[in-house]
């Protein structure tokens, strides 16, 4: 079997058509991500073999936000850094636009994180923190600083270019995530729970931006993926919700939110939504 | 003096939620809603309030004009706006001030607390609790409008651009 890969410097490397799937890169009419059957296991100390996701089937089409949920440790963020491909998974196949995608520890160029717990480097300002994805593609320094200081403005964090990450509330520490995301210009951008680590109104506030950046597209992310444990978040955010099992998590099922956009948090059908997903899972 | 006390965001994520209640609410069962205690909700009102873009009149709070466009508005044109409020402020007109008149183009961390002391004005610079320091509060909304720079190496506080 052949396999086709990609890379963010032009289009597929190696163009060895993979068998079973027609070669349809970035012509747009294959889903932008897809995930066959793909599931993880490990072996415990005990030469136990632990399953952490079953068979996980998903279509991610462009232009949508979508959200997991599922009951604690049922494997949303494994699922997640496996799609990016932080994470290893032991069976199936994971496509970007047609295009299989390496399993050897191989970072899909074309997205990137947000993490609940920031992960910036304490030691560069805001700015510094920014661009320092940017300096693993060629691109000059001076055109990085501008790049990065032009997110910085679409993120509220203008202001803060030359702040440390102690200097910074948690809103502001996690719009430095958000800014280090979108400035590698990401088709997708996964979200592992970006906002549990805030308080509830500094939570609010950032959701809407949010919202703001993918709608109105003041950056690039077409699709944004986002692990969450509260699912009235995930509804209100989001055009479809994946529902994953008890573990080894696998896809309970696939709900389209059809409420019309900008919507109400106080909408009535927030709430019926809400109460399916949770009796779902409970 | 009056400096906001609450970030940003959090004021923010207020003003979103008042925004969703139908821009006006009964604080009590508001906060009480949406799960917020008194020691929580007096400073994000008074805040607001500093900032006119919330008001509070008889139990109850109200979002300004000025809130409604703030909230609709580009992460730039809130930049512009916030701006227009900050450098309005009393404390900030002053520290405005203060630094022109300083030849070097800065005022350090020290020169500010002792100007206050001077004046006889509270201002704490020294607290563990996350922006609950006068000092801090200021570095936030000095930065937040756009109208002070903050080198925490040096402590030293410049204006961003001429103000």
């Amino acid at each position: 079997m052949d396999h086709v890969y990609v890379s963010k410097d032009n289009t597929p490397t190696s163009v060895n058509e993979y068998e079973g799937a027609p070669n349809k890169s970035f012509d747009g009419s294959a889903p932008l991500l897809e995930l066959r059957n793909v599931t993880k296991e490990y072996i415990d100390n005990n030469n136990n073999c632990n399953k952490i996701l079953n068979d996980i089937n998903l279509i991610i089409n462009h232009n949508e936000f979508i959200s997991i949920v599922g009951p604690s440790g049922c494997g949303k963020s494994t699922l997640l850094r496996i799609m990016i491909g932080l994470e290893k998974y032991t069976k199936g196949e994971i496509l970007f636009k047609g295009n299989l995608m390496k399993t050897d520890g191989y970072v899909n160029p074309y997205m990137a994180i947000v993490f609940q717990s920031f992960g910036l480097f304490p030691w560069l300002t805001v700015v510094e923190n920014v661009e320092f994805g940017l300096e693993s593609i060629h691109m000059a320094k001076i055109q990085r600083r501008k790049k990065s200081l032009s997110i910085i403005q679409d993120v509220g964090l203008e202001g803060f270019e030359d702040a440390y990450p102690r200097e910074l509330s948690g809103g502001m520490k996690q719009r430095v995530g958000i800014a280090r995301a979108l400035v590698m210009d990401p088709e997708i951008l996964v979200m592992d729970e970006p906002f549990s680590a805030l308080d509830p109104l500094t939570a609010e506030a950032l959701r809407e931006e949010i919202l703001k950046v993918w709608s109105n597209k003041l950056a690039t992310p077409e699709v944004v993926i986002m692990v969450t444990h509260n699912i009235e978040e995930a509804v209100y955010l989001s055009d479809r919700v994946i529902v994953l099992s008890h573990r080894p998590g696998s896809v309970l099922k696939e709900v389209d939110i059809q409420i019309p956009r900008s919507r109400e948090k106080r909408d009535k059908s927030i709430y019926e939504y809400s109460d399916y997903i949770t009796t779902m899972i409970s | 003096m009056e400096i906001p006390k609450v970030n940003y965001s959090v004021l923010l994520g207020f003003i979103e939620l008042l925004d969703d209640a139908g821009s006006k609410a009964e604080i009590a069962s508001f906060a009480s809603k949406e799960d917020l205690n008194l020691d929580s909700l007096l400073p994000i009102l008074e805040s607001g309030e500093i900032l006119g873009l919330i008001k509070v009149r008889e139990g109850e709070v109200f979002m300004t004009q000025k809130a409604h466009f703030f909230i609709a508005a580009s992460p730039k044109v809130r930049k512009k706006m916030l701006r227009e409020i900050i450098v309005n402020i009393d404390i900030f007109k002053r520290i405005i001030e203060l630094i022109k008149q300083k030849e070097d183009g800065y005022i350090t961390k020290d020169e500010l607390s002792e100007y206050f002391a001077n004046h006889q004005i509270p201002f704490t610079v020294d607290t563990t609790d996350e922006y609950s320091n006068d000092f801090d509060s200021l570095i936030e909304w000095g930065r937040q409008g756009l109208v002070l720079n903050y080198d925490a190496n040096d402590e030293r506080l410049s204006l961003r651009q001429t103000v």
